[in-house]
């Protein structure tokens, strides 16, 4: 489910992507006014990467939690059919 | 966490850390580029290492082909996903420095689209994963499409050298121009491209870890519930 949602969400990028390549040619205003006028651009691209790892070490935290806790289901499982046994 | 681990881990973070002051207290600003130039450090990068997985998922998904041992379709699956990562990356800090110096968010530029593809390939691939059920065949599946689409990497890398194109000129790699780069940039590329990389190889193992761990837990859960089901019908 999970999964789906992240596919989902970057089949929304690569349709956004086209749309900016559709509308490329629309009026750009570009400051050149100092070496720091794209200081936003700059301050973007260094955010969105950081952000981009940061998410996807949540989404490897969350996969590894799950792990964890499908061995803790798996040892209650195996206490359970060891008490029935010896109940037997 | 193993030894390994923690130490892989402190490496990424020195990397990383000298990298940023590289980049934001070291190196010069570029004269015609201004500062929006610095986003090469994190964007070149990220491209470079962006046409690594489809090496690994070629290699590795060959020798799945061959010997059908899971854990070569677990490494092919892990270097597509984080492919997928660095190429998403890639595209948009691509993007955002493109803005200020082309005066557009996008350009269908030879090497621009061919980057495109190759994301959209390795979209592909996990699209195909998940709509498989069977272990077998979906690993057989996503084999054929990781062997086809690592071909499109290719193109990327030689886009530049088969079609005219706006994208600057390449700066690593065998058919990179000597002295692409200024002495002073190139330390600062040099040191953002290894902290990358430790991430980059850090990731790839982790993931791989983590696959090949849920698939083992994922059969033993089958082995038990088949236990229990026995103990029952007794």
């Amino acid at each position: 489910m999970r999964n789906w949602y992240m596919i989902r969400m970057l089949v929304s990028f690569g349709v956004f992507i086209i749309f900016l390549g559709a509308t490329g040619t629309t009026d750009v205003v570009i400051s050149d006014n100092g070496p720091e006028a794209n200081l936003p651009f700059l301050f973007a691209a260094f955010a969105i990467a950081w952000l981009g790892f940061i998410v996807y070490a949540w989404y490897l935290a969350s996969q590894h939690s799950r792990l964890r806790q499908d061995l803790a289901n798996m040892q209650n499982q195996l206490t359970d059919i060891q008490n029935s046994i010896n109940n037997q | 966490m193993l030894l390994q681990s923690r130490i892989m881990l402190i490496l990424i973070l020195i990397a990383m850390t000298a990298s940023l002051y590289l980049i934001f207290i070291v190196v010069p600003t570029d004269v015609n580029l201004g500062i929006s130039q610095r986003i090469f450090y994190i964007h070149v990068p990220l491209a470079v290492l962006s046409l690594i997985p489809p090496i690994l998922v070629f290699a590795t998904s060959m020798v799945y082909l061959v010997k059908r041992s899971p854990q070569w379709d677990a490494i092919a699956h892990s270097s597509v996903e984080v492919g997928l990562l660095f190429t998403t990356l890639a595209l948009i800090t691509g993007s955002i420095w493109a803005r200020p110096t082309w005066g557009v968010w996008w350009t269908w530029d030879p090497v621009l689209t061919t980057f495109l593809i190759l994301w959209l390939v390795y979209l592909g691939y996990l699209l195909i994963r998940s709509y498989s059920t069977d272990p077998d065949r979906r690993a057989r599946f996503s084999a054929i499409v990781g062997i086809l689409g690592s071909i499109n990497a290719l193109t990327v890398y030689l886009a530049s050298e088969l079609w005219r194109t706006i994208h600057p000129d390449k700066v690593i790699g065998p058919t990179a121009q000597e002295n692409a780069l200024d002495p002073s940039i190139q330390l600062g590329i040099l040191v953002s491209f290894i902290a990358i990389l430790l991430l980059f190889v850090y990731t790839i193992i982790f993931r791989t870890k983590l696959h090949t761990a849920t698939d083992q837990i994922g059969s033993i859960q089958t082995q038990l519930d088949d236990l229990v089901h026995s103990i029952v019908r007794k």
